[in-house]
């Protein structure tokens, strides 16, 4: 106890400090980020989602142009690591679906205490109590399956119904040293069902992917069956798409994967992040995000869309950022030792 | 020039060595620890190992393909002749992270294209059956490596069954040898050297690749050395692991360099001087359908198919699925209007691929006028200098620079520079031999005559020497253009998010599987190549003689 | 009167002397040949008269004015002189008359008579119909006359050539080398030309100077070089000649094997001591009989021959082997006997 309020208090500290100049800011200032003339926003989600969110933007703002550079959230938090070990000052804006990163980051000074408008209604679990960053979106790590190669009288009600042989060869599963959903979800499976479990499901002989934006895909091209875990967006879109696949709400629980955006304290373009992260939360975006990005919003207002299971039908797995965050190494290192990949 | 050339050879090596023997934090000590868990480690020895064998088995399978290719082509009336070096030239020219993704879409077990044609055809059921072909495995880098690198192996034995005096093989036959007795006891005899360096060649390129070893190999959870370096480069990076892991590429590159020099020099080319004019073909008859096979077989797999593949899916909704309904240009319009990394990468790409283009070639000539008309004191390590980075794998030069430029006082990681520093020093051995074969082939006493007519040394090179080496410089430089603007081996490692190229854009697609754009990036790459290709030949027909 | 003076000239490669010690006095107009085997330094020394390369010794002065010493040399653009290469070194990417044109152009002289002036090199050298065709298009004999006519047009004061009939066939050789010396007439360039061909020098030069080792063996007429050469290795080099080993009786007698020989001209080593003498392939008399020595002439027998047409060729074993120029009529067995007779005046003393 007395170590994590040390721990809490340097953390304050070095945030104040880091977000001094900018912390009198509450509101965006729109001309002083015209004059920016640029956002860059490092992002996790689909890149589509993404790059219709920045032409959206830049209809609102025309002044201002948006760098979109998506990766897996695991592959961008390395890489604003990276550059910002190397002194490269590059991103505005963040989004991963790993919150554990935004834990560190905070702590580490790294982050600009801003509360986008419309963030103070959300509920207070889906935001940092310091005003750091919020959840901006949120998607479940979903099981899923091909309805050409798999009658419906066979389809896997959970997770244990894929250690049946019969799978073998035919399962896909995205990388938790890459993806951060498939970070939360791996934990939450490691929690409800242990890892024995998925030294188990190891043998079955899993498609390794990287990104639970690519799993879906796989299943969608008939490449694999059965997704073991991948984003409940990415299989809206593809059922969008008329691709025949399903959703499967795995009856351990669905882990539930918070996905936040925080404006860096050493934003090259502050004004217009500010302006980005309001752009972000707006009912706008946000109803976009559900209706064609298939993500589910935690901000007041938004609805879904007809026909899709409401998140109060769904058995959940809450994730636990704080908890999760010690045993990130971990959950990598055990989890490339029995599937392979990462590090 | 040669200090400065020392500088962007050696000091990467330098920092390589120190990195690898220091512990990672301060301070700073001595250690062996790096290498120890290099030979104790199983993450390191599994894919040492892996890299081992499947380099060997694309050395072997290279050689078994294209031996008795190069051979009928050089000796045989095999028609097209002309049509099969050309695709044979485009397999060359295809950058192998290319072929792979290609042969994702062709070969995955049950989705590729190829399993669905071998599952419509036998009637068996995907998952129900075993695929014909399983890319996501240690054999599908073998195969694909193989697909773009046996062109080496090709050229190389048919250059040296070229320069065999037809009258050796004809000595054979007066003594009554059959053609396939000749073939075997004379002709096979006179190419093992070409067969043995273009062995070693395919090796090394197999040894140090990372596009195919990441895009077809991650999926399977299998390591080769190049992904391994590469995932000890992910943040929080482990410098002296990869640093140390990076010294055995380099040095099993620089001995197998210099056996392959030596099997070369010694019984090579050299040697069998060229007479290859009348060379006596040997007729197919009926049996040519039979000699066309295998170059239906590999050029198919290394050109028509990946081909084919990529433009089928650069213009449907799902490659996978039927064609009725799935036509689209939905990922044109992404790549070019809404992409926003498109307009950068391809300004980046751009921008690396003219500028090492052109100061390669304005090193590359000057070194090579330098050290072959042996004006400076030195002039020997001047193309030593030129030529040594060609012992450097890709991926381990780009461990080097990373080392080398992040520390004080010259910080480059994050900038352009250290990705151009990359391609500069990469492809300087090709742009020095490209304009050293160019300058050999003007007479010095070329010069000579213009001095002693009253020209000044400078004047002499821009009446005589610059327009005589004019169009070898200009190939030179889109050589170079072309091996930049589709490097992902160096680039892979000192990238950010502002430095990013079509190649490293290309590579992030693919992790979550976005072949659309993929595809749309893929076509236009290889548009720019075959363009510069048809530019080049089209100086080199025009080279004056 | 003298127009290019070498005086001690020396070149060392890694301390090893290409040119030794060369000196040589060249008169206004005069046609002069450095004659050698391969790696006499005769190359090396037109390189250094050319400016090319750098003295490590002596100086080179044209007319009076030294234009190359150790450390200080003027560079080849600034000599005014001209070059013929081995290689022709005729510029691919040039149609021939701006081949020609080049040193005019350097010269800086007006356009119109830079083209006058090409043309009527081209006349001279039977090149008119070519003037706008590129060097490939021509044989090798027409770009070697390219090269003549492009060195001839700026009138250079001097003239180099290094072997510019090396590369062409025998027939067209013959041809050239007339050529080369009616255009030296006609236009009277001082010119140094380089060969190892004896023939080339002996047709074409007013003095030979004949190298070996970087030193200079002899110089003189082609006339003396042949008659009385002073060295056995010019005896050797300038052909047609055998070199006997002797010794110096005393007074012009010599003995070999033996048999007592008078030697009409000549060096003398000394009574007592070892010496050679040389005397041409026909300038003997072959004797059938084996029996007629004493006369001045030596005991051998026939080794074998060769039919020539115009004469015999043999090679007669007199204690050292002798080639012998004969009679066509004479026809003699190997293993047959002989007598080889000497002229005395014909016969000459080499102590060198």
């Amino acid at each position: 106890m007395k170590t994590h309020w040390k721990m809490t208090l340097t953390a304050l500290a070095v945030a104040m400090a880091a977000a001094a100049p900018a912390a009198a800011q509450d509101k965006a200032d729109v001309a002083a980020a015209e004059k920016e003339g640029k956002v860059v926003w490092y992002a996790s989600v689909d890149v589509k989602v993404a790059e219709a969110i920045a032409e959206d933007f830049r209809k609102a703002h025309p002044k201002i142009d948006v760098e979109v550079e998506r990766s897996g959230s695991e592959r961008v938090y390395q890489r604003v690591n990276q550059e910002h070990q190397s002194g490269i000052k590059h991103a505005d804006v963040v989004n991963t679906s790993d919150s554990t990163h935004f834990i560190t980051w905070k702590k580490k000074g790294m982050l600009a205490k801003y509360v986008p408008a419309g963030v103070d209604k959300i509920d207070k679990d889906y935001r940092d109590p310091e005003g750091y960053y919020a959840t901006w979106r949120a998607t479940l790590c979903v099981m899923g399956y091909n309805t050409n190669i798999v009658p419906p009288n066979q389809v896997p009600k959970g997770y244990k119904d894929l250690l049946d042989p019969k799978w073998k060869g035919k399962l896909t599963k995205a990388h938790p040293s890459y993806s951060g959903t498939s970070l939360t979800g791996t934990y939450a499976i490691t929690k409800v069902l242990g890892w024995d479990y998925l030294e188990k499901l190891s043998k079955q002989n899993v498609q390794q992917l990287q990104s639970t934006t690519a799993t879906p895909k796989s299943i969608a091209s008939g490449e694999r069956a059965v997704m073991v875990d991948g984003n409940e967006y990415n299989m809206f879109i593809e059922i969008n798409k008329k691709s025949p696949v399903k959703v499967i709400y795995p009856v351990e629980g669905t882990p539930f994967v918070s996905s936040p955006v925080a404006v860096f304290s050493d934003a090259p373009h502050p004004h217009a992040a500010r302006l980005f992260a309001d752009f972000l939360f707006s009912q706008k975006v946000q109803q976009y995000l559900v209706d064609k990005g298939g993500l589910r919003s935690v901000v007041p207002g938004v609805k879904d869309p007809e026909g899709r299971t409401p998140l109060s039908q769904i058995k959940v797995i809450p994730d636990d950022p704080e908890g999760m965050l010690p045993h990130v190494e971990e959950i990598k290192k055990k989890y490339a030792a029995l599937f392979g990949g990462g590090k | 020039m040669a200090l400065a050339l020392a500088i962007l050879v050696l000091l990467p090596l330098g920092w390589l060595a120190a990195t690898s023997l220091t512990t990672d934090n301060a301070p700073r000590e001595l250690t062996f620890r790096h290498y120890h868990q290099l030979f104790v480690d199983r993450s390191f020895l599994e894919p040492f190992w892996v890299t081992l064998w499947t380099s060997v088995a694309v050395g072997l399978l290279c050689v078994a393909f294209a031996a008795p290719m190069a051979w009928l082509v050089s000796r045989t009336d095999l028609p097209a002749k002309r049509l099969l070096r050309m695709m044979i030239l485009a397999s060359f020219a295809t950058p192998p992270f290319l072929g792979a993704f290609a042969w994702v879409l062709l070969g995955g077990p049950n989705a590729g294209l190829v399993n669905h044609w071998y599952y419509w055809i036998t009637g068996f059921k995907p998952f129900e059956a075993e695929s014909l072909v399983n890319i996501f495995s240690a054999w599908g880098i073998v195969f694909v490596t193989a697909l773009y690198t046996f062109p080496y192996v090709f050229t190389f034995v048919a250059t040296s069954l070229d320069h065999i005096p037809s009258d050796l093989e004809e000595a054979s036959a007066i003594l009554g040898a059959p053609a396939w007795r000749t073939a075997i006891d004379v002709t096979l005899p006179l190419a093992l050297p070409a067969l043995l360096a273009g062995f070693l060649v395919a090796f090394l390129q197999s040894m140090t690749l990372f596009g195919p070893a990441a895009i077809l190999a991650l999926p399977a959870s299998i390591d080769t050395m190049t992904t391994r370096i590469w995932s000890l480069f992910q943040f929080p990076p482990k410098l002296g692991l990869a640093a140390a892991a990076s010294l055995p590429l380099l040095l099993i590159t620089v001995v197998l360099l210099r056996a392959q020099a030596r099997i070369m020099g010694r019984r090579g080319f050299s040697v069998l001087g060229g007479k290859s004019t009348g060379q006596r073909l040997l007729r197919l008859g009926v049996w040519k359908p039979v000699a066309l096979l295998p170059f239906a077989f590999v050029l198919s797999c290394s050109v028509l198919l990946p081909y084919g593949v990529l433009a089928w899916t650069a213009f449907v909704k799902n490659y996978s699925a039927p064609a009725a309904g799935n036509f689209t240009f939905d990922n044109w319009k992404f790549v070019f209007l809404e992409f926003s990394q498109t307009r950068l990468a391809l300004t980046n790409t751009f921008l690396l691929g003219v500028s090492a283009a052109t100061a390669g070639t304005l090193l590359a000539t000057t070194i090579g006028y330098l050290s072959l008309r042996k004006l400076v004191w030195g002039h020997r390590w001047l193309s030593f200098l030129a030529t040594a980075p060609v012992a450097i794998p890709g991926i381990v030069l780009a461990v080097g620079l990373f080392l080398a430029y992040t520390h004080a006082p010259l910080v480059l990681y994050g900038t352009l520079t250290i990705i151009f520093l990359a391609y500069l020093t990469k492809e300087m051995p090709v742009g020095y031999q490209q304009v050293a074969s160019s300058l050999k082939s003007v007479h010095p006493e070329l010069e000579d005559a213009s001095r002693i007519f009253g020209a000044t040394r400078l004047r002499a090179l821009v009446d005589v020497t610059a327009p005589l080496i004019r169009n070898g410089v200009i190939a030179t430089w889109m050589f170079i253009f072309i091996g930049s603007i589709r490097e992902l081996s160096a680039t892979i490692l000192l990238f950010t998010a502002r430095t990013k190229t079509v190649s490293v854009t290309m590579f992030d697609l693919r992790e979550s599987n976005d072949w659309g754009p993929i595809a749309v990036l893929s076509l236009t790459m290889l548009a720019i190549t075959f363009a510069m290709i048809l530019a080049i030949n089209f100086f080199n027909d025009r080279r004056v003689t | 009167m003298t127009h290019l003076e070498l005086a001690g000239l020396t070149k060392r490669y890694g301390g090893v002397g290409a040119v030794e010690d060369v000196s040589l006095s060249v008169a206004k107009g005069e046609f002069i040949c450095l004659l050698g085997p391969s790696g006499c330094g005769k190359t090396t020394t037109l390189r250094m008269i050319a400016g090319f390369l750098e003295p490590d010794g002596g100086e080179i002065r044209v007319a009076g004015e030294v234009v190359s010493r150790p450390g200080r040399s003027l560079p080849p653009e600034r000599r005014n002189m001209s070059m013929i290469f081995q290689s022709y070194a005729v510029w691919p990417h040039m149609t021939v008359l701006e081949n020609v044109a080049y040193g005019l152009k350097m010269q800086k002289r007006p356009a119109a008579e830079r083209r006058e002036r090409a043309l009527a090199m081209l006349a001279a050298t039977r090149l008119t119909d070519h003037a706008d065709k590129y060097p490939a298009a021509l044989s090798g004999g027409q770009q070697q006359r390219v090269a003549l006519a492009r060195a001839l047009a700026p009138n250079p004061a001097i003239l180099l050539l290094d072997e510019p009939l090396s590369n062409l066939d025998a027939n067209l050789r013959g041809e050239m080398r007339m050529e080369i010396r009616r255009l030296h007439e006609q236009f009277g360039n001082t010119s140094i030309y380089v060969t190892h061909d004896q023939m080339e020098a002996m047709t074409m030069a007013d003095r030979i100077v004949v190298m070996n080792g970087g030193r200079i063996e002899q110089i003189g007429t082609p006339h003396e070089v042949y008659d009385a050469p002073k060295s056995r290795f010019v005896a050797r080099f300038i052909g047609a000649s055998n070199v006997l080993e002797a010794k110096h009786v005393g007074g012009n007698q010599v003995e070999v094997a033996g048999h007592a020989l008078e030697i009409g001209r000549g060096d003398f080593a000394g009574a007592g001591r070892d010496m050679s003498f040389c005397v041409k392939t026909h300038d003997v008399d072959l004797v059938p009989d084996g029996t007629a020595h004493g006369n001045n002439a030596l005991p051998g027998v026939v080794r074998s021959h060769a039919y020539l047409g115009s004469h015999r060729d043999y090679i007669v074993d007199v204690g050292q082997e002798m080639l012998i120029s004969a009679p066509a009529s004479l026809d003699l067995a190997p293993g047959a006997k002989v007598s080889v007779r000497f002229h005395a005046d014909r016969c000459r003393g080499l102590v060198q």
